[in-house]
């Protein structure tokens, strides 16, 4: 029961699902609006007990003989998981109500997902980090086909259920490898046998690598990023900025619990694989991005740019880097959903997702296209916005390793992005509207954006963030 | 609160009111105007109440401090404090932005952006001159020029796309230049010379590093072209005239009145601060490049036809004299150069808005074909006359104290090159430079204000109205009293110099 209770971020996010799917009994017909901002208010209640259990966890501590850790790096990701739940629950309640069939199920599965993810970040164990991702995904396989009308909906749940079951193979078939060789899956007994400064041995270098490449689909790094578009665009937009958020950083968690737990004395095997899995995710995000017409295919591959940018702390192999990582997808979860929650609004309004949907918005809808400068400014890393920060401190991070090509890069890849975020902002401010109608935002979406967007502005002061992200190594009060 | 933290205050109520004015109804002109000036109202009097309490208790040194760490990744912190310096420009700055809210007050396309990156670049120019961390420095310097290219993109005239894509890459490429100077300051100070022993961005902290001689020299030159190109030194101010010249009246007022000064003002604080022997390295080149600007922007001046790009010319020319004086690098010639940045700000600001009030009467800016205006607009006439006055140095306007300051701190300079008194002979030319612009003024004002008037072409212009008069009359007034009295604020500025001589 004590070990059980330590697991209540877990249970309750489990019974969180549970319970919105009964409630959905209650109400058979009708709108049945209330249940996103239900969800929304469990979301809460699971967030209040992630952060009191941040607070208490002062000391790591480990379940079950290791397969389960619990430490403030993993409660800071849980954190992160459960705030994407909530901002797009809230944020979703008129567009579920209006487009699916099946409410209650849908903040179930985005409760599950939940769930899984927090299992990966607790993961001490090979097969309980399977476990976790399972979980994640199957619930996201049926949330991104949840849009049962649009033919393109069920495509990308097709394409990412089999992409996603091949690299639940490739996992496996490492996992298979690593517990040949090490004779245990226990990150703990791994690590023990890793000695520091000595190559790996063959066997568990081809496991790793396996390993790593099922993550890096997970987090969508080239060149494991092809599903990305496809599913992004197909999967109803809601889902998409979820899955676009939460499902990268728990991919991200699960990297680094596992290269920077047990592999960390392996560092320098494993150091140029992600550089290079860093960079090219960067260079090629950044190219195809350009071309794009459609804004979610467009911040879909923006998205693979910025994994690659967040790669970049998980290469700097150090405390640092972990809290830079950490730091980037929570602004990265918050910028991307307020994103992802405008192409919300003006796809509803629209019709379709093009670029040039979006032209003259600022005479149309002027806060709303205001929001959308806001979130693509910081997606392009304009001081002093959320974006900002998060790239300095990869960058720091991977500068301190002495990665400076890789920063030099990174810099680079972040003025070419600039270009095509500020097509959008140009399509919005200096193209003229022509007969497209202004943009009506329920009051539901327009909390969400309107959060997201005040999170990405205030933390413009990073600091408090920094202290979450750290565990605690950096106070409040910001001096060191 | 607001009196505790008054640069804090300062800067952001600028910043306030632009989010206040996006949120207001874009119907709700009055609304939007009277915000804007009443933020700009606040900045004015706390700015000039800042000058008068730093006198009154004679004070030196940075003062007036608000300090909060930031960042503790890379050692931020917001630090803004000021000196002297610092406050003669936050006074010209609130003078500025406080008379351009008015001389924008006709604006009806877009009221409510136009106001919003006004403030917003206003903001960041009073940030900049307060602030006294690298980073927060680099940053409100990027708020006050990237907004520039809207602002003339939008509500310019002529071929505005053009002038605000020129200004744009110009102020973009100096910003590398300087970014590069910045991030060298940064990491080439010896941290175990820095206080706690680590990398820092403040600058008080920095400016007492030390750095390596050669160091100084590569970093202060990538300084003074970063800088140089808002300060818009020849060659590289071909963007000024065509920007100031598309530009509508408000954005030319404090881009020329204020936004230039940006550029030598970094150049005084961090190179000069921080660079102390990198400067004099380059103080030949600052000094013979500063009499070019003063003559050439005179020269091309005399040959314009079109009065807004007279005035452009003659602020690249003015702006010389501000080089000039920083090059001779002693008290009386940095003294006389922030002294010139005040009195040119003002003066052009005047002429700007004169410049825009003539246009929106007369609907021409070709000089040729005016004339005999000062029969219908005597007001206009008589706050021109001062402002030309001012501008070639007429004793008795601040013209004058600013010029002869900067010509007796050249003359003073030693440095020498083979024995020749280098510095005695750029005085002699920038004075004799002078005349030329004595010509164009006196020129310029015979031929809009005197001659025949074309009775059937200008019958219905009339004199200033309303709101007009308060720019006319706060700046011409300004100029005067300066001119005549014009302790205050050298004594403002002198207790600043001390660590920035190099």
């Amino acid at each position: 029961m004590e070990t059980l209770l330590q697991l209540r971020c877990e249970l309750l996010a489990l019974g969180a699902a549970l319970l919105v799917m009964l409630a959905d009994l209650v109400q058979p017909r009708g709108s049945r609006r209330w249940l996103g901002w239900f969800s929304g208010l469990l979301a809460a209640a699971v967030l209040a007990v992630v952060v009191d259990s941040w607070t208490k966890q002062v000391q790591p501590a480990r379940l079950w003989e290791g397969a389960v850790t619990l430490d403030r790096l993993g409660f800071f990701f849980k954190g992160i998981f459960i705030l994407g739940v909530a901002v797009v629950s809230v944020a979703s309640t008129d567009f579920a109500a209006r487009r699916f069939r099946f409410v209650g199920e849908y903040y179930g599965l985005l409760f599950l997902s939940a769930t899984g993810m927090m299992l990966m970040v607790s993961a001490g164990d090979l097969l309980s980090l399977y476990l976790g991702i399972e979980l994640t995904t199957l619930s996201l396989y049926a949330l991104a086909a949840y849009g049962k009308l649009s033919p393109r909906s069920g495509e990308a749940g097709l394409k990412y259920i089999v992409l996603g079951a091949t690299a639940s193979a490739v996992f496996l078939f490492g996992a298979s490898l690593v517990y040949g060789v090490a004779g245990t899956t226990r990150f703990a007994e791994i690590g023990r046998q890793i000695l520091p400064w000595t190559a790996l041995t063959p066997g568990l270098a081809a496991g790793g690598l396996l390993v790593l490449a099922a993550l890096a689909f997970k987090i969508a790094a080239a060149p494991f990023h092809m599903w990305a578009p496809d599913v992004y665009q197909g999967a109803p937009t809601p889902v998409t900025a979820f899955l676009s958020t939460a499902s990268k950083a728990a991919g991200f968690a699960a990297i680094i619990r596992i290269l920077l737990g047990p592999m960390l004395g392996a560092a320098e095997s494993w150091i140029t694989v992600v550089i290079v899995l860093s960079s090219v995710s960067m260079v090629v995000g950044n190219l195809i991005a350009i071309s794009q017409k459609d804004i979610k295919r467009m911040l879909a591959y923006s998205g693979i740019a910025q994994a690659g940018y967040a790669l970049a702390g998980v290469a700097s192999s150090s405390e640092m880097g972990i809290v830079a990582t950490g730091f980037f997808l929570f602004q990265y979860l918050f910028t991307n959903i307020g994103a992802f929650l405008v192409v919300t609004a003006v796809g509803s309004s629209a019709g379709n997702d093009e670029i040039a949907s979006y032209n003259g918005l600022c005479r149309r809808s002027p806060l709303l296209a205001l929001a959308m400068l806001v979130f693509l400014l910081s997606l392009g890393g304009i001081p002093p916005l959320a974006g900002f920060w998060g790239k300095l401190y990869v960058f720091w991070a991977a500068a301190e390793r002495g990665l400076y090509g890789l920063v030099f890069l990174g810099v680079l890849a972040s003025v070419l992005s600039l270009y095509y975020y500020l097509m959008v902002a140009r399509a919005m401010y200096i193209e003229p509207a022509g007969r497209r109608p202004g943009v009506k935002v329920g009051f539901a979406l327009a909390l969400g954006i309107a959060v997201c967007a005040l999170v990405v502005v205030g933390l413009a002061y990073p600091t408090p963030l920094l202290h979450f992200a750290s565990g605690g190594m950096w106070a409040m009060s910001g001096a060191r | 609160m607001a009196l505790a933290h008054p640069l804090t205050t300062i800067v952001l109520a600028p910043l306030m009111a632009a989010v206040l004015i996006m949120l207001l109804p874009r119907r709700a002109l009055l609304a939007v105007r009277v915000t804007a000036a009443l933020a700009a109202g606040v900045d004015l009097v706390l700015s000039a109440l800042l000058c008068w309490v730093y006198l009154r208790h004679d004070l030196r040194g940075l003062h007036f401090e608000d300090k909060f760490a930031w960042s503790p990744v890379g050692n931020i912190s917001f630090h803004l404090a000021a000196d002297g310096i610092s406050l003669v420009l936050v006074l010209l700055t609130g003078l500025v932005i406080f008379c351009g809210v008015f001389a924008s007050w006709t604006v009806t396309y877009r009221t409510k952006e136009f106001y919003c990156l006004l403030l917003l670049l206003v903001t960041g120019v009073f940030g900049v001159f307060v602030a006294q961390d690298l980073f927060f420095f680099f940053l409100f310097y990027e708020i006050a020029v990237l907004p520039m290219y809207l602002l003339i993109g939008i509500w310019g005239t002529g071929p505005k796309e053009y002038s605000a894509m020129k200004l744009t890459l110009f102020l973009l490429v100096g910003s590398a230049f300087m970014l590069v100077g910045l991030l060298g300051i940064y990491f080439a100070a010896d941290p175990s010379t820095l206080p706690g022993g680590q990398r820092t961005f403040d600058l008080v902290a920095l400016s007492a590093a030390g750095y390596p001689v050669r160091f100084q020299v590569i970093a202060f030159f990538l300084l003074y072209v970063g800088f140089g190109v808002l300060a818009g030194i020849w060659p590289l101010h071909t963007w000024s005239p065509d920007g100031h010249a598309s530009a509508p009246t408000a954005v030319s007022m404090l881009h020329a009145g204020v936004l230039m000064k940006l550029g030598a003002y970094g150049v005084l604080r961090v190179g000069f601060g921080c660079l102390p022997e990198g400067a004099m390295a380059w103080v030949w080149l600052m000094g013979g490049i500063a009499v070019i600007n003063i003559a050439y922007g005179a020269y091309v001046a005399m040959g314009q036809t079109d009065l807004k790009y007279v005035i452009a010319y003659s602020s690249v020319s003015h702006m010389g004299v501000v080089m000039l004086g920083l090059a001779a690098a002693n008290e009386v010639g940095i003294n006389g150069a922030v002294m010139q940045m005040f009195s040119h700000g003002i003066m052009t600001g005047l002429f700007f808005a004169l410049v825009g009030l003539v246009y929106e009467k007369a609907h021409t800016r070709e000089i040729n074909a005016m004339g005999g205006f000062a029969r219908r607009m005597p007001g206009i006439a008589l706050a021109f006359t001062i402002g030309g006055l001012a501008s070639f140095g007429l004793p008795g306007t601040s013209g004058f104290v600013a010029e002869l300051l900067v010509f007796l701190g050249t003359v003073k300079a030693h440095a020498g090159v083979y024995a020749i008194p280098l510095f005695v002979i750029y005085a002699i030319a920038a004075v004799l430079a002078i005349v030329i612009t004595a010509t164009y003024v006196l020129r310029l004002l015979q031929k809009i204000f005197h001659g025949p008037f074309d009775e059937a072409r200008y019958g219905d212009i009339g004199d200033a109205r309303t709101t007009e008069w308060v720019t006319l009359v706060v700046l011409a007034t300004l100029l005067l009293a300066v001119g005549f009295y014009p302790a205050p604020l050298t004594d403002l500025i002198g207790t600043a110099l001390g660590p920035l001589v190099p």
